[in-house]
């Protein structure tokens, strides 16, 4: 047997399940969460193995990072579910943060013995194409193909199999997607208690609308109006009231700080995994554990404090990696941008498999990279971190972000995979495919990732071959 | 020097034999419903045509939706990748490559030295592509290879509006019944698969030359539409079904 210590490598379900007797005691007993609610906290460290028999069938078909610390990352996203119902089972009261991507959590840890979850993060989990019923459920309920795969948050809704009811559901609407705001609306019809606030626009400098003086947001340098960033502050204190009258405990700053000081840890850490990875013409660390670890950045996994952990080992085997000069790719990859998150991981692994890698993404929630301020209030820092969000203004701007990005990480092609459904994306593609042509002149896929449980769909499979011959020839490697 | 090419397409298998300098053999046979099978029988029958044993074959290459039911490949290629190769081999000017197959319809640029610089596929539904074509034959009972002969003499055509080859099929019906002439109603099937297909022009561009490939490219109704849709003279190969194969062949010399 490989030693764990010494194997950097992509490895599949299975292999780890076998790998899983030389996890050492100690790590386990490293892996705890929810050590404030049992004492010592609880064990999650378990294969992926364990996870897929408890319904994740699907993780049998990816390929994982063999190091412990993609391990944990793996088990503390599966082991989500598991904070949820035994928070819930011991009287805490359980959020759900929707469509915010990454503004609400930020008020909602303040919050002593809660635990906020985003329901709408379902339709990434690398588990969800094997949950058909939980489309069919929302089908049932009027949310049928027309609407993305968030609609399966619905679905969970009526199952419960995914998260206990919550306490209270904690909606954006305004300028988020169209898709979001009608299933919310049916969540809420199911008698779920939903607080409602609103994103504002963010409006181009070059709109004349206004006699406002734009300011600029001090680490993703957009341009903001200082109304709009005062609208969703006023609306984020109106948050802060309804976890108030839900709790019975008043929202201190300080307790606003410690959480804001939790999240920007996160987003640290997160920062700089992305700048060591994406930066690496050998990436240390493959495509699929970004794509999760990128996440937490958004949601914590329903736990702040353990996400911190969990991001710290990771970034240690990353400096170790290229300490050592290793990689679990293929030697001198592809370098590839992508471009909002794949509906099925799968694809993830596959770019690899053809000899890619993924150097930089932009999965709409870029804004949650950059620390949230310290100067000012918490709540002013988030809203202010609000207006980096890419989804609320022109797509100019998101397609600059992408530009940036393609041209720190020296990506040399684009893959936009657009969401099925998604109403934003049939606009998001052709605008960024035209601005990303005109000034980097590097090719750029764009397909819709179709419900296709159990494998990728042939055509996207097609396409992503062809657009890697494509990358290969222009670099001079022949067919 | 022998290499073969294998393009397993959705409607049919073509196999070829390429000896470094030229087409030796090229056989084309029905996909079926077990294409893991028939491109074996279809390679088999290859070999016995020219004569020559697998031994003989350096190297093979498949391509194609089915490019990996051929289980004698020494490799695969993407079906883009073999497309753009075969069509710069027989027009080396060629700058954009529109290919139409069975179930999909593909428009490729090409820079000067033949390389790709972009493509654009669709494939989400059957409008379109050869598919729709056959669909048409059997409900309007014109075989598959008479039907742009109706259209030679004919410069009207109607409108086909539908989005999706199955009320297509039931438009075309009910333009019959209306008393539509058939060679109109061809027209405007050619027609409308010719803009559907040079909708994905604004991506690609249509860059002079321009090569028509697949099966569809026998159809000289689909090609006459295409080019007064778009105004530009289209150059077709002799036999444009097997254009992917050719390029797998080359691929599989190149690597030789």
């Amino acid at each position: 047997m490989t030693l764990l210590k010494d194997e950097v490598a992509r490895i599949g379900m299975m292999d780890w399940e076998a790998r899983m007797n030389d996890v050492p005691a100690e790590y386990r007993a490293k892996c705890t969460h929810l050590r404030s609610l049992v004492p010592g906290g609880v064990e999650y460290l378990f294969s992926p193995y364990e996870y897929s028999c408890r319904g994740d069938a699907l993780l049998a078909r990816l390929k994982f990072d063999s190091s412990l610390s993609a391990l944990r990352l793996w088990a503390f996203l599966f082991s989500e579910k598991d904070r949820l119902f035994l928070a819930k089972e011991k009287g805490w009261k359980i959020i759900a943060a929707m469509k915010d991507l990454g503004h609400v959590p930020v008020l909602s840890y303040a919050l002593p013995e809660s635990l906020t979850f985003y329901a709408d993060e379902l339709w990434w989990a690398p588990c969800f194409a094997e949950e058909p019923h939980l489309l069919d459920e929302a089908a049932k309920l009027g949310a049928g193909e027309e609407l993305c795969f968030i609609r399966a948050a619905l679905g969970a809704m009526v199952t419960l199999d995914y998260f206990p009811p919550p306490d209270l559901c904690i909606a954006g609407v305004g300028a988020v997607c169209d898709d979001f705001s009608a299933v919310m609306q049916l969540i809420e019809s199911l008698g779920y208690p939903v607080h409602w606030w609103e994103m504002a626009t963010r409006v181009s400098a070059s709109a004349p609308i206004s006699s406002e003086k734009f300011l600029r947001t001090p680490y993703g340098n957009s341009e903001y109006l200082p109304s709009a960033r005062n609208f969703v502050a006023g609306q984020l204190k109106g948050v802060k009231k309804r976890l108030e009258k839900l709790s019975g405990v008043e929202i201190t700053e300080e307790m606003l700080i410690k959480s804001r000081d939790n999240f920007n840890q996160i987003r640290r850490r997160i920062a700089e995994l992305r700048d060591l990875v994406y930066g690496a013409k050998n990436p240390p660390l493959p495509g699929l554990e970004m794509f999760l670890a990128e996440f937490i950045a958004i949601h914590a996994c329903s736990e702040p404090e353990e996400s911190i952990n969990v991001l710290d080992d990771l970034l240690a085997t990353v400096r170790q990696r290229l300490d050592d000069n290793v990689s679990p790719l293929a030697e001198n990859p592809i370098r590839v941008f992508w471009v909002t998150p794949p509906t099925d991981a799968s694809l993830v692994n596959l770019l690899e498999d053809l000899g890619g890698c993924i150097a930089g993404t932009e999965y709409l929630i870029s804004h949650s990279f950059y620390p949230l301020a310290t100067d000012k209030p918490v709540i002013d820092a988030v809203a202010e971190n609000a207006m980096d969000d890419v989804m609320i203004g022109p797509l100019e701007f998101r397609a600059r972000r992408i530009i940036e990005g393609v041209k720190k990480y020296g990506a040399e092609g684009v893959i936009i995979s657009g969401i099925s459904g998604a109403s934003h994306c049939p606009f998001d593609e052709p605008a960024i495919t035209k601005l990303v042509a005109k000034e980097l002149d590097i090719p750029v896929l764009s397909f819709d990732v179709p419900y296709s449980p159990g494998r990728p769909s042939e055509q996207v499979v097609g396409r992503m071959e062809s657009f890697m011959d494509m990358l290969r020839s222009n670099n001079g490697g022949g067919t | 020097m022998l290499v073969a090419g294998i393009d397993v397409g959705s409607r049919t298998i073509e196999t070829l034999l390429y000896d470094g300098a030229q087409v030796v053999e090229t056989i084309v046979t029905d996909t079926g419903s077990y294409p893991k099978e028939n491109a074996k029988k279809a390679f088999n029958n290859l070999l016995a045509a020219a004569s020559v044993k697998r031994e003989d074959v350096e190297t093979i290459v498949s391509t194609g939706y089915g490019r990996n039911y051929f289980e004698g490949a020494d490799r695969v290629a993407s079906e883009i990748m073999c497309h753009a190769r075969g069509a710069s081999y027989l027009f080396p000017n060629a700058r954009t490559v529109i290919d139409i197959g069975g179930q999909d319809s593909k428009m490729i640029g090409l820079d000067a030295e033949g390389k790709v610089q972009k493509f654009v596929m669709n494939d989400r539904c059957a409008a379109g592509t050869g598919k729709f074509i056959e669909l048409v034959s059997q409900s309007i009972e014109v075989p598959l290879d008479k039907m742009a002969e109706a259209t030679v003499d004919t410069t009207e055509s109607c409108d086909i509006s539908s989005m999706c080859a199955v009320f297509a099929e039931s438009e075309i019906i009910g333009l019959l019944q209306r008393g539509t002439p058939l060679d109109i109603i061809l027209r405007g099937v050619f027609k409308s698969i010719a803009r559907r297909t040079l909708s994905m022009a604004g991506r690609v561009g249509l860059n002079a030359d321009v090569v028509f490939t697949g099966g569809v490219a026998q159809n000289a109704g689909v090609t006459r539409a295409l080019e007064e849709e778009s105004g530009v003279q289209l150059h077709v190969p002799p036999e444009p079904q097997i254009t992917g194969a050719l390029g797998a062949a080359l691929v599989a010399a190149e690597r030789n």
